[in-house]
């Protein structure tokens, strides 16, 4: 029996073990101290807690990182997954603070909020596995309290629509995934990347591991809802409840990106030539297909939709697209991807929290629903102007230069083709982020002025949103700096 | 060897059809439980005596029954009305065969897998019990999350709402709908 270092173990593992702590004391507090209160009060409690609980957690991170790896990869911990560890923490605080709006049908905030952490813990997990088995285990964590939350607004039946759509194509797509995963084993003898990535290169071509790349990029095309597994993405967007969805649009998205890149460009990358065509690898054609179909659908898709919720969803799957652009440049396009995810998630969370505040107070998430919005909350407006530009991508704000970045990485890797096509798209999205902007402004207006004023945690995080995206567009190098002195760390 | 994977492929495979085929809806969990024990059958026909008898004892002793116990307590056999089939069931057969199809045509053609029957460790329960508590302890330590998560999930969609156990409606419905 090898002997094992176990406080090693909780050294590396601290945020995770913390942030799960505080899920189990939310519960607690819920149960003994809120009893009997009023669902506001209980929201405010237990939410608090959680929210004290990230920003620990965030900043036991930031400032006192640990460093190293446990049992060859089950848990890794370099620069760069504590950079996306701090980033997806955050995330899921402003996750949790949008929830205090009263839009949130929270009839048991307790398990809500401990569900949220869980989900984050699940992603941290997921972060800073090298280890296919943990990989695994860690997508199912944060998948199976997605589900969840998903379907908590019991009182609401899209609520439960999209719990099960969410589920049930999860669950599919998660059985594929490991089948895959198992057919990689069986060609590499390995979970570990490092060694799969050696064993598929002595593999050479084999035809068992190409079916495993298929049915790899099946389980992550779906985290990352990726045309043509992006089925559940509108209703599940438009159905869930807000701080749900704007989890399962961000932390989620952050998480799934990172691994599927790590994954497909440490274990595949050294993988020789497509059978037959000489040039380029399999998996730069398959994830070159589903980048350009998640381009064309997403971004056409979005046009026509009344539901700004939907369009959302229409966008994510768009600017999944993009991101896989990320993957294909490689080692070159992993700073890039890192920076474009982080922001995205950053300026999708805002959009969503706009929504929820709207949604509260007209019971529906239309176009037409925005209209007055300006004149009612015009700093908040002026926020969701930020988080929609940045969206399509106007400079000086952070989305123009998650694009840029990635697009460069993408010509340097050759993809032109790609490209032009994400140039061409992108012109396009510009026309529906535009849209709803058209009816805050300048929409003809009904009667909003009697609209209830917004809780103050959220307009704190929508302005603490806005404020990131703008600085991160403004100065990119913030945080692009330490990516780039992470990944040399790394050894990418 | 091949007689034996013979039954257990019929038992495995006719269990698991029978389960989605069969019109009510108990006749089902009985079937899957039959599959089920069919896999137990193989994992110990490979001689992954631990894995077999966790799968014995718990989807078979466990699952099972749970399932089961959980149709007669919601009286779940009333809805055996629904058509089985959602679309055409030919394209769905098709496309399975087709499946099927691929996934052989890479086996068989495998290099990695063709001709080296690699000596299967015979993993002893000792093993296994000092892998969980060593290298792969962390990965325990996930399944225990996800399991309290699931827990957690099943007690909140399974109990009547707020407002129906308080019977006072504090928390009304608003209508998230579009």
């Amino acid at each position: 029996m090898s002997s094992i270092d176990y406080l090693r173990l909780l050294q590396l593992a601290a945020p995770e073990t913390f942030l799960t702590l505080t899920g189990l004391m939310v519960l607690a507090v819920d149960l003994i101290v809120g009893r009997g209160s009023a669902p506001g009060t209980r929201i405010i409690l237990s939410g608090s807690v959680a929210a004290t609980g990230c920003l620990l957690a965030a900043g036991g991170l930031f400032l006192l990182p640990v460093y190293g790896t446990f049992a060859a990869g089950m848990l890794v911990a370099d620069p760069l997954t504590v950079l996306i560890k701090v980033s997806l923490v955050i995330l899921t605080l402003f996750t949790v603070l949008l929830a205090f709006s009263d839009a949130a049908p929270l009839a048991d905030p307790g398990e809500y909020f401990a569900l949220l952490l869980f989900a984050c813990v699940g992603m941290m997990f997921l972060t800073s596995a090298e280890d296919l088995l943990m990989v695994f285990l860690a997508l199912e964590f944060t998948s199976l309290s997605l589900y969840i939350l998903a379907a908590f607004n019991k009182q609401s039946p899209h609520s439960t629509e999209a719990g099960i759509k969410y589920f049930l194509f999860g669950s599919i797509s998660a059985a594929f995934m490991l089948f895959g995963l198992s057919l990689v084993y069986g060609v590499t003898g390995s979970v570990q990347l490092p060694e799969v990535a050696a064993g598929l290169a002595r593999a050479g071509n084999d035809p068992l591991a190409l079916v495993a790349l298929v049915m790899i990029a099946m389980g992550f095309g779906f985290k990352v809802a990726a045309v043509p597994f992006h089925l559940w993405a509108p209703d599940v967007y438009q159905g869930a409840p807000i701080p749900s969805a704007a989890l399962i649009a961000s932390g989620s998205k952050v998480a799934s990106f990172f691994v599927f890149a790590k994954v497909v460009v440490i274990g595949f990358g050294g993988a020789p030539a497509a059978v037959g065509s000489g040039a380029a690898p399999v998996w730069v054609i398959l994830l070159g297909i589903m980048a350009a179909v998640s381009m064309i659908l997403g971004n056409l898709a979005a046009l026509v939709q009344v539901s700004v919720r939907r369009l959302l969803a229409f966008s994510a799957i768009a600017h999944a697209g993009y991101m896989l652009l990320g993957i294909l440049a490689g080692t070159e396009g992993f700073g890039p991807l890192v920076y474009y995810v982080i922001t995205y998630g950053l300026a999708t969370v805002g959009a969503f929290g706009v929504v929820s505040i709207v949604q509260a107070r007209t019971g529906s998430d239309r176009l037409c629903d925005f209209a007055g919005f300006h004149r009612r909350f015009p700093v908040l407006a002026f926020c969701m102007l930020i988080f929609m530009l940045s969206l399509a991508g106007i400079p000086p704000l952070a989305g123009f230069f998650g694009k840029f970045y990635v697009f460069a990485a993408a010509v340097k890797a050759g993809s032109l083709a790609l490209f032009i096509l994400a140039l061409a798209t992108s012109t396009v999205s510009l026309f529906y982020y535009l849209q709803v902007l058209k009816q805050i402004y300048v929409g003809e207006t009904a009667d909003a002025s009697h609209w209830e004023p917004v809780p103050i945690t959220v307009s704190v995080a929508l302005l603490a949103m806005a404020f990131g995206v703008t600085l991160l567009g403004c100065f990119p190098d913030l945080l692009l700096n330490r990516i780039t002195i992470a990944l040399r760390i790394t050894g990418f | 060897m091949s007689v034996t994977l013979c039954i257990l492929a019929i038992l495995i495979l006719g269990g698991a059809g029978a389960a989605m085929a069969l019109p009510r809806l108990i006749h089902c969990a009985l079937a899957l439980a039959l599959s089920m024990a069919g896999l137990a059958g193989l994992y110990l026909q490979m001689n992954a005596q631990f894995v077999g008898f966790a799968q014995a004892l718990v989807y078979i002793g466990a699952v099972a029954i749970l399932i089961v116990f959980a149709i007669l307590l919601t009286g779940g056999e009333g809805t055996a009305e629904v058509g089985r089939f959602y679309g055409s069931w030919r394209m769905g057969v098709g496309i399975a065969l087709g499946v099927l199809g691929v996934l052989g045509l890479a086996v068989l053609s495998s290099r990695a897998l063709a001709g080296q029957a690699v000596p299967v460790p015979e993993a002893q329960v000792r093993e296994i019990g000092d892998l969980l508590m060593t290298d792969y302890v962390l990965a325990l330590e996930v399944i225990g999350l996800l399991l309290t998560a699931a827990l957690l999930g099943a007690v909140i969609l399974a109990m009547p709402s707020a407002s129906a156990r308080t019977g006072s409606a504090t928390h009304p419905a608003k209508d998230q709908d579009a």
